[in-house]
This record gives C-alpha cells, structure tokens and sequence, in this order.
C-alpha cells in the first residue's frame, strides 16, 4: 500500500490547494512587503479605481483596497484556521468519549450533536453574535463550539469500527489501561477523517465569518474580507472593485482549503474507482 | 348668439388656461400623490409619538395650531391668532371655526383642551416636557383657549404643530385607553386635508380628499398614497421610475442625492426640516479627556471637511458654535470653531506633547473607546474617519458600533464610553433640541439627554433664563454667553450642523411650504391636474 | 414502519425543546434596557415606559418567564417586535412567501441541475468531463454565496441591464395576471441562480460519489454479468440505489439553503424572511431574530423528519421491517 504522502502527491486537487493555501498564508505574514499599507488609512482620494497608483482601487472613504484584501487574509486565516482547530479538539475529545465510554454518555453526547447540526451554524452563530456583541476572539469561539459536531460522529464511528479489531484486544491483552488504549492506539488510526474534516473545516468557517462580516457582525476595528464586502453593497453601481477583488480573496482562500481537504481525502481514503 | 359668445368665451379661457406659461402659476386640482416611507407606522395617532413613519401619514389627516413657514415663525393653522401674555405665562388661542373633524362634528376648544391636558402632558415624547409647567386651560367659548403656565416656556407656541401638537378629537378619544384606542391603528378621525381610506399592512396607506376641509378649495389633490418601501435602494429606483413621488430626507440614501441632482424629472429641495447636528460628546469623567485642554487637542485633530464631504455627502457644514447656523436669531457669530478649533494636526500634536501626554513606543499618547449606533446612517463612515484623524495625533481608537438600544445604555444610563458621536434635533429652538447636551443631567441620565458628565452651573442658569422670557432679544444675551463658555470648555463637539434633503417628482408643486416635511400638504399640487374642481 | 414513523416522532420533540431552551436563555444574554428603545428620542412620562415594560412581561422572575415562554409559543405566540409593533409572527408570516418562493425555486433547480451533473460526471471517472464537472463543483462549493449575487447584479443588471437588481416586484406592474408573473419571474432569476450555485456544487459531488459507490457494488456487476447495457444499469440499478442518499442530502440542506437566502435576500433586496433578519439585526429588534431563529429551527426539524419518513418509505430494507 503506499504511504498516504505519496498519494497527496499525486493528487492535483491536493497539491493545487495546499500551494494556494501557502501563498495565502505567505502573503498575510509578509503584507507589508507587498506594498500594503494601513488598511484602514482613509484619504479624500475616494472611488477611485484600479489603476497605478491604487492596484485595486479606493473605497468610499478612499481606502486602499489592496491593502485591505491583504491584511484582511490575516483575519480571515486566523478565524478560519482557530475556528476549526477549536472545533477540531472539542470534536476529538467528544467523540472519544462517545465512541469509547458508549451507554449513556454516548447517547445524550450524541443528542447533543443532532441539535447542534440541525441548528442552522449561520443563524446560531448569527444571534449569539448579536447578543454577546462583536469582536475576533468572539467569533472564534462561537464558529468554534458550533462545528464540533462533524468530527465527533467521524471520531466515534471510528472508534465503533476500531473497538473490536484485533490490535486492540491485543494491546488489552498486553495489559494496557482502556484509556490508554484510546489515546495511543485507536485515536491515531481514528485521526485521518478528522484532519480532513477540519481542512474542510477551515473553508467553512471563512465562508461563516464573511458572511457574519457582510451582516454587520463583524469586528469593526480590523479590516475583513467580509465586511469590505458589506460596505461594497451600498455603492455597486459606482464602484464595482469594491466588491469584485474582496471576493475573489475569500474564493480563493476557501477554494484553496476545500481542494486541501479534498486531496487530503484522497491520500487517507483511496476510494475504487469503477469506469462504466 | 350671445348664448354661443359666452360659451366661446368660456372655452377660450380654458385653452388660455392650459398654455405652458399660466399653468406654472395656478394651481390645479385633482391627481395622486404617492410618498414613499420606510416601514409601518406604529401607530396613526400623531399626538403621541415622534416617529417619522407615524408622522408622515399622520400629519396629512391631523392639524396642530400653527404651522412654521419657511423662516420658522408661526403661521396659523386650527388657530387664526393668537396673542402672549408679556408676562409669557398665558397663550390666548382664537381657533378657525368652520373646522369640522371627518365624521362631521365641529371642532372646539374642548378637543384643545383635551388633547392637550389628557393627551400631549401625558403621552407625547417631547412635548410632554413642555407641559411640565402646565397650570390649566381655559376654554372661555367654543373657539377661544386659555393656555396658563406656572413658569414661562419660550417655545411653546413653536412646538404647536402637528409634529408636536396635533389635535385630536375628544368625543372619540375621552374615557378611553389613549394608547391603545382602535382609531390608532384604523379608521383616523382627524381635521386634515387627507382623510383615512384604507390600510393594507405592509404595503400602503391611502387617504382621500376631505371634502369639508376648513381651508376653502383645498387640498388640491385627489389622493395621497403613503406605500411601504423597506429597500431604501429601491425608493429611490420607484422615484426615478415615476412610481412614487415624493421621498422625505429620512428615507433618503444621501449618497444618491448627488445623482437625483441631475435628473430633470426630480426636484431637490435643502433644508427641508427643522435641522439638526451630528455631535461628538466627551466624557469628562474619564482620564485624560478630563482635561479640557485634551479635548480641544481632539477637536483639532478632526478633519471635518473630509467628514462633510465622505460621511455626510455635503449635505450640511462644519458645526460653528453649538448652536446651529440655522437658528440665526440664537447662533453667535463670533463663536467659530472652523477658527478655534481648525483641522491642525501639527497643532494639536503639539499641545499634546505641552501638556505631557508623550507618545508611546509604538506612537499612541493614549487610547479611547468611540461609541456610536451602528444603524444610524452615515455614522460608520464617520467613526472610521476619526478613528483614522486622532491615530494621525497619537490616539488609538477602538470603535464599538452597537445597536441603539445598547448604545443608549452604555451612553447615556451606565455612561460607559470616552467618546460618542450622537444625532441630536434642534427641533427648532436651543431649548427644546440643543440645551438638554449641555444641561447638568445627574447619572442614569434619560436618551438624547447629557451624557457627558459636564456640569457648569453658570450654563445651567443662563438656560434657565432663557427658557423662562418669551422675549427673543433676552434669549439671544443668554444663549450668546452660553456658546461663549462651551466653545471655551467643550464637552460637545458640535462636529456637523446637519441640512435635510428631500426629493420629489418634478410633476408636484406647492411642496415645502413649510419648514417641517409633515405640514401644509393641502397646497400641493399637480400638473397635471385640471384647472378647477 | 409504523414503528419506526412514532419513534422518529417522539424523537422529534426533545429536538424542539432544546432549539426553544437555547432560544430562552439566549434572550437573557441580551444586555441592555429594551425598554428604552420604545420610548424613542426624548423623556417619556413613567407611566407610559411602565406600560411598556409590562406588556412585555419584563419584570418577573426568571423561571415564570421560562415556563411562560414555552407556554406561549405552544399557543402560537411568539412575542411583540420592539421596532415595527406587531406581533413577531405576523411580521415573519408576511415574508414566509417570497422566501419559501425563492427557496423552492432554487431547490428545484439546484436539484435538477445538481443531479444531472453527476450523473454526467459519474458515467465517465477521470476522463477530462468528470475533471471538469467536478473542478466545477469545488468552484461552486467555494464562492460566498453572497458575493455570487452581488457579481450577478454588476454583471446582468448594472452593466447590461437585462435583469432588474432589486426586489421581487416592479411598481408598475399590476397586483395579477401574467404580466404579474413575468415579473416576478425576471426579479426571481439572480437570486436564485445566486442561492443555487453552492447547492449545485453540494448536489454534483454527493450524486458522482454515491452513483460510483453504488456502481463498484456487487449487483452491479450482476446486472452486467446478466447482460444489462450501460444505460439499463445505470437508470434502472444504479441511479435509483444512488439517489436514496439523496433524498436526506436534500430534506437536510434546507437549514443551509435558507442561511443562504438571508443573504442573497439582502443583496437583492428580496422582501422575505431572510431581509427580515438582517434588517433586525441591523436594529437588534431581539423577538423578531429570535422569532426567525425558532422558525427556521422548527422548519428544519420537521424537514429532517418528513425526509428521514420519505427516506424510510423509500428504502425497501426500512419499509417492510416491523
């Protein structure tokens, strides 16, 4: 069998997104080496559109919008990635202790989730948003204790199927405690449908954190894809940058993590495939 | 012959009539107007509340005493005259007397009287203030009341319009739940022009021609339709596609203004309300905007110009002295502040530093917490422009957009802010719009009241006194003086004096009339209307 | 399948008491006096803001607010909206319509569409077809819903102007009638298309993936070894065996549909539920965000259940067991 890299590799959905997701991350760390400046610099240089002296263009209050689209990637990855690695953890940790404890716990854990996926994410994350108030380290959470649901059912069935193979009645035998056992011996074989969950993961929560932005829900001191795109609304017919290059930044980052976790999926599920 | 000379003669006057040129001056009659408004109105009654929506329909079937022209004085309306005691503790009121109310019955002092004790003193946001010193009202005959207050209150006579003083009928509204009278809601029964036709929930409001209005020959028009347009975006589309007629500035996305301006099918009218001011108020409390000479440093810091022009679109100028331009007997032209305080960044970084507030390793002197409401338009923009004005003089802003109810709760009743930016109405005197900013007002403070913290009892009885002469010449010494200590102590910032804007199809005249948006609409007119009934 | 139908049921309800809990206890985070924002611009006499408080039942403790909460929205009463003073119901039963039209349309289509790809791409794996198609997908499935239609508005009605940007309806046009219908129907065309596009994607994927999974099954290669053409075991084995998944995907993704159309609803202007929200959002008119949330909730819980019920009623195994 060959080793789940040497699959990545030679998936081309994989590898185009993780270069995508690279550059990304690449361009947010190095933003102001790209010419970007203060995002937030207002000018009476407004609408102007793209052209030399502004690549993008200015808005209504004559802000760079390639400055904006470049320090908005850091909001955008920083959500996206803390979201889903906070959905991620709590997921595991659920999920094992379902799967694993089973009975009760798993029942009512279990219940949790159905209400939890059955919530619209968007409206929940939506008014508890509205109620708490706005602001970065907020949203993270809230996209984050509301996508735990997926990983949990993945981790858990997991454990179902892996409960009863024969490595872990040998490490039973072998003496070692049923924590133990959950921890070292099936979590990591347990683990390939949670990264890519959470590569997945990561898109969802940029695509939820712009539309909350569009909303008005976002964190009004720091520039994001998002709300760039709100204030875009009020003046499509006059600047139509505006609302054109913000966009296309939150295609590419959540394109770049879907293809991830696409290929992702394919080095650690290989699937038959069948010509008709 | 002569039967046929006088028909020709009649039939020549007609065609004369209908040439380009006297059209433009006689007003014609018939036709229907549709007013474009943002939501339902809460309620119809418009003795009993200030909401925009409420009043717009409202106002076309009601009538207050007066009506303000053009230069806001008084002109009358239900009452013909009226005369003021020297002593400014009595209004005596000579009401129209072929008046009657849609359902026919006459209208008399006894629905001033009360409409005022039982309706205004105790329901009406605003004017209940102004009843605070009610004594009694007088109803000598079935035309004349006796307005008698225990302490003088200079703009009284100015809130009686139908904004602020409609009259509403008594046999209808006596013995009964004010708030929750059906005639509310449905079936209005007023004095108007208009009288109440039908209401469909969510879409439109159609009122008809009162027949038996008090005014001979008016109202003009046939209908008046109030339809419901939530998209703001999509008003203006209607305007401009001849499907609705009129857009009062509440309603109006001002950044479109700019483009109505060169549509020739749609007329563009300024200051067509009592205006008002967008403020920037101060928490003395709070360290070290404590310091007056840090706000001042603040003020200069502002780049009001680019505020006009990016948030407000143009529509208004720099705020000059507290009191706005347009209240030109009350504003004192000595108080500047595009001189005082003038957009001067060097300045006011160097004042900074004088008093010892050195910047930072990484540039900031101190930072301050902006609050504002995130739904009131235009404030986004402003909030962000002066966030990015006092980063250029080393003072970090953190904005907290947030809705209104909250806004008011952290501003105004747990005064948990450094700095906010507030829209506040002159509503057409220093008394009833602008005083209540600079008042001693003792925490948990009511909405739209002072929030600052700032208390100057010198101001307080130079208020006092000028609200308790109805004597303008009075009035102007102490509001003078007063503009003089604020500009010195700056608790406010008046940043913008505000203008208003309406829109309507070049089809109609006779609109504007008065000053505020909700009156007079009985001399609108058509042109495409006939010549007579 | 009688019994599976009552216990799908009964386990519907412990579903809806936790969505209206959540709700309660959100209500009580909410900071800030709601009184106030009635009151509007000036001083209000205290009478009236007493009124105000207890219409609203804003002074009683915690748990009797509670239990009449539930209580009320057993009877249908889903509380007053602070800025428009009408019932919370109303106000949403209003827009339900032109929500419910929009959400329909771009379901109906996103499903058609969504399957029809598939199946293109499923007959031929890895050929530059399926590539295509499912690179597609993967495009569709990134874009932000809402920028799909604010790039629709600058492109058909902005630039060329072929279709209007706002709203559902024009002024002009008459309250009936087929003039009435058009019109509506060149007003429906953006959002839709907006709102479908991720569906689309989301359809096209899941029906490749199931139709090549069922394809590798053994009674697949039954059909073949019996002498079925590549047509007859696609329509007549493959595809209905596929499609099964189908069928919960779609009943399941009317919670997401409609997070959508509250922001196409927003973008276009469209005067339904999903404009409602934002526009309380805006204002922070709590009972009506709250209302919606509960509707949309409820609306899902019961989509989830009728689709488990068609699903059972679908699948043979489910159907005949006792």
């Amino acid at each position: 069998m060959r080793s789940p890299f040497r699959r990545f590799a030679q998936s081309r959905p994989g590898l185009v997104g993780l270069t995508i997701v690279l550059l990304l991350i690449a361009g947010a760390v190095a933003a102001p080496l790209l010419g970007a400046s203060d995002p937030l610099q207002t000018s009476p240089a407004a609408f102007r559109p793209p052209g030399t002296q502004w690549l993008l263009g200015t808005d209504n209050l004559g802000r760079d919008l390639w400055s904006g689209v470049v320090y908005g990637a850091r909001v955008s990855l920083v959500v996206g990635v803390l979201a889903a690695l906070l959905s991620a953890i709590v997921g595991i940790a659920i999920g094992t202790v379902a799967g694993f404890a089973g009975g009760r716990a798993d029942t009512w854990l279990m219940r949790g989730a159905e209400l939890f996926q059955t919530i619209p994410q968007f409206f929940l994350a939506l008014i508890v948003v509205a109620l708490i108030g706005r602001g970065l380290e907020k949203i993270i959470a809230v996209l984050g204790l509301l996508g735990w649901p997926l990983t949990a059912r993945l981790i858990r069935a997991e454990f179902l199927s892996l409960k009863e193979r024969e490595f872990v009645e040998a490490a039973h035998a072998l003496g070692m405690s049923a924590s133990r056992i959950a921890v070292r011996v099936i979590l990591p074989n347990a683990l390939p449908p949670a990264v890519v969950a959470t590569s997945l993961g990561v898109a969802e929560a940029i695509l939820l954190e712009a539309g909350l932005s569009f909303f008005g829900l976002g964190d009004p001191n720091l520039v994001s894809w998002g709300l760039m795109l709100q204030n875009a609304q009020g003046y499509l017919r006059r600047a139509w940058w505006m609302a054109v290059f913000p966009g296309v930044a939150i295609f590419l980052a959540v394109f770049g993590f879907n293809l991830l976790g696409d290929g992702l999926n394919d080095a650690m599920n290989p699937r038959v495939r069948r010509r008709l | 012959m002569g039967r046929v000379a006088a028909v020709l003669a009649f039939l020549l006057t007609f065609a004369m009539d209908a040439s380009p040129g006297r059209a433009q001056e006689m007003p014609r009659y018939g036709g229907t107007l549709v007013v474009a408004i943002g939501a339902n109105p809460e309620t119809l009654n418009p003795a009993i509340t200030t909401g925009v929506e409420a009043l717009a329909v409202a106002c076309k079937m009601f009538n207050g005493l007066i009506y303000l022209d053009r230069n806001w004085n008084p002109e009358p309306e239900l009452a013909k005259s009226w005369v003021i005691s020297q002593d400014g503790l009595a209004y005596t009121f000579k009401l129209v007397e072929n008046a009657r109310w849609h359902d026919g019955k006459p209208f008399t002092s006894a629905d001033v009287k009360f409409t005022f004790e039982e309706v205004l003193a105790k329901f009406h946001p605003r004017t209940r203030l102004a009843f605070a010193n009610l004594d009694r009202v007088e109803t000598p005959d079935a035309h004349t009341v006796v307005v008698r207050f225990k302490k003088p209150y200079a703009p009284f006579l100015q809130q009686m319009t139908c904004q602020e003083g409609a009259i509403l009928p008594k046999h209808l509204y006596e013995g009964t739940d004010i708030l929750k009278n059906p005639r509310n809601l449905d079936g209005s029964i007023g004095t108007g022009p208009f009288r109440w036709q039908s209401w469909t929930r969510g879409d439109n409001i159609v009122m008809v021609r009162n027949d038996a209005y008090f005014r001979p020959g008016l109202p003009y028009l046939d209908r008046v339709v109030a339809k419901i347009m939530p998209d703001p975006t999509s008003r203006i589309l209607a305007l401009e596609a001849g499907e609705v007629d009129y857009i009062q500035s509440f309603f109006l996305l001002k950044q479109e203004v700019g483009r109505l301006r060169t549509n020739p099918n749609v007329q563009v009218k300024q200051d067509t309300d009592l205006p008002g001011n967008f403020l920037v108020f101060f928490n003395v409390e709070r360290k070290p905007i404590a310091d007056k000479r840090v706000r001042q440093a603040l003020a200069m810091g502002v780049n009001r110009r680019q505020i006009l022009e990016q948030a407000v679109f143009g529509l208004g100028a720099p705020g000059k002295s507290a009191i706005h331009v347009g209240l030109k007997w009350a504003h004192n032209p000595d108080v500047d502040y595009n001189r005082l305080f003038p957009h001067d960044p060097a300045k006011a970084n160097a004042m900074l530093d004088a008093i010892g507030l050195r910047r930072g390793a990484d540039g900031t002197r101190f930072k301050v917490r902006l609050v504002y409401n995130v739904a009131q338009a235009g404030f986004t923009p402003m909030a962000e422009i002066i966030r990015n004005n006092w980063k250029d003089i080393g003072v970090e802003v953190t904005l907290e957009p947030v809705e209104f109810q909250l806004t008011m709760d952290k501003v105004y009743t747990k005064r948990d802010f450094d700095v906010s930016i507030q829209p506040y109405t002159t509503a057409g005197d220093p008394a009833i719009g602008i005083t209540r900013a600079y008042t001693t007002t003792p925490a948990p403070a009511r909405p739209f009241t002072n929030p600052t913290g700032y208390s100057n009892p010198k101001l307080d009885e130079l208020f006092a006194r000028a609200v308790a002469t109805p004597f303008r010449e009075e009035r102007r010494k102490a509001y003078f003086e007063a503009q003089r200590i604020i500009a010195e102590d700056l608790p406010v910032l008046n940043l913008i004096d505000r203008t208003e804007v309406d829109v309507a199809s070049a089809k109609f005249r006779g609109l504007w009339i008065s000053t505020q948006p909700y009156d007079e609409w009985d001399r609108v007119w058509w042109v495409g209307g006939k010549p007579s009934r | 399948m009688p019994r599976y139908v009552l216990g799908r049921f009964f386990q519907a309800f412990p579903l809806l008491l936790g969505v209206v809990t959540i709700v309660f206890v959100l209500i009580h985070l909410a900071p800030g006096d709601p009184v106030l924002a009635l009151v509007g611009d000036f001083p209000a006499p205290e009478e009236y803001v007493r009124k105000v408080r207890e219409e609203f039942g804003l002074d009683r403790p915690l748990i009797e607010q509670y239990v009449r909460y539930v209580g009320n929205l057993a009877r249908g009463e889903f509380g007053y909206s602070f800025v428009q003073r009408r019932p919370v119901l109303q106000v949403i039963g209003e827009r339900a319509a032109a929500t419910g039209l929009l959400t329909g349309t771009a379901l109906v289509v996103a499903t058609l569409l969504g399957v029809g790809l598939g199946l293109i791409a499923a007959r031929r794996p890895s050929t530059v077809l399926d590539a295509t198609v499912s690179g597609a997908a993967v495009v569709g499935f990134s874009v932000p819903v809402f920028w799909v239609g604010q790039l629709l508005i600058l492109l058909f009605a902005v630039t060329l102007g072929w279709l209007p940007a706002q709203g559902m309806v024009s002024l002009r046009v008459g309250p009936t009638g087929w003039d009435r219908v058009l019109d509506v129907a060149s007003h429906l065309v953006l959002p839709a298309t907006a709102l479908a596009l991720r569906l689309v994607a989301m359809t096209t994927r899941l029906t490749r993936a199931s139709l090549l999974e069922v394809l590798g099954q053994e009674f697949i290669r039954t059909a073949e070894a019996k002498g079925a053409g590549p047509r007859r075991v696609l329509g007549r084995h493959a595809l209905p065996n596929a499609l099964l998944p189908l069928v919960t995907f779609v009943g399941y993704n009317l919670g997401f549909l409609l997070a959508g159309s509250a922001l196409i609803e927003t973008v276009f202007g469209w005067p339904g539920v999903g404009r409602l929200l934002y526009d309380s959002v805006f204002t922070r008119d709590y009972p009506v965000l709250l209302g919606i949330f509960l509707m949309v909730s409820l609306s899902v819980v019961l989509a989830n259940l009728l689709t488990d019920l068609l699903y059972a009623y679908l699948d043979p195994r489910i159907r005949h067991a006792r």
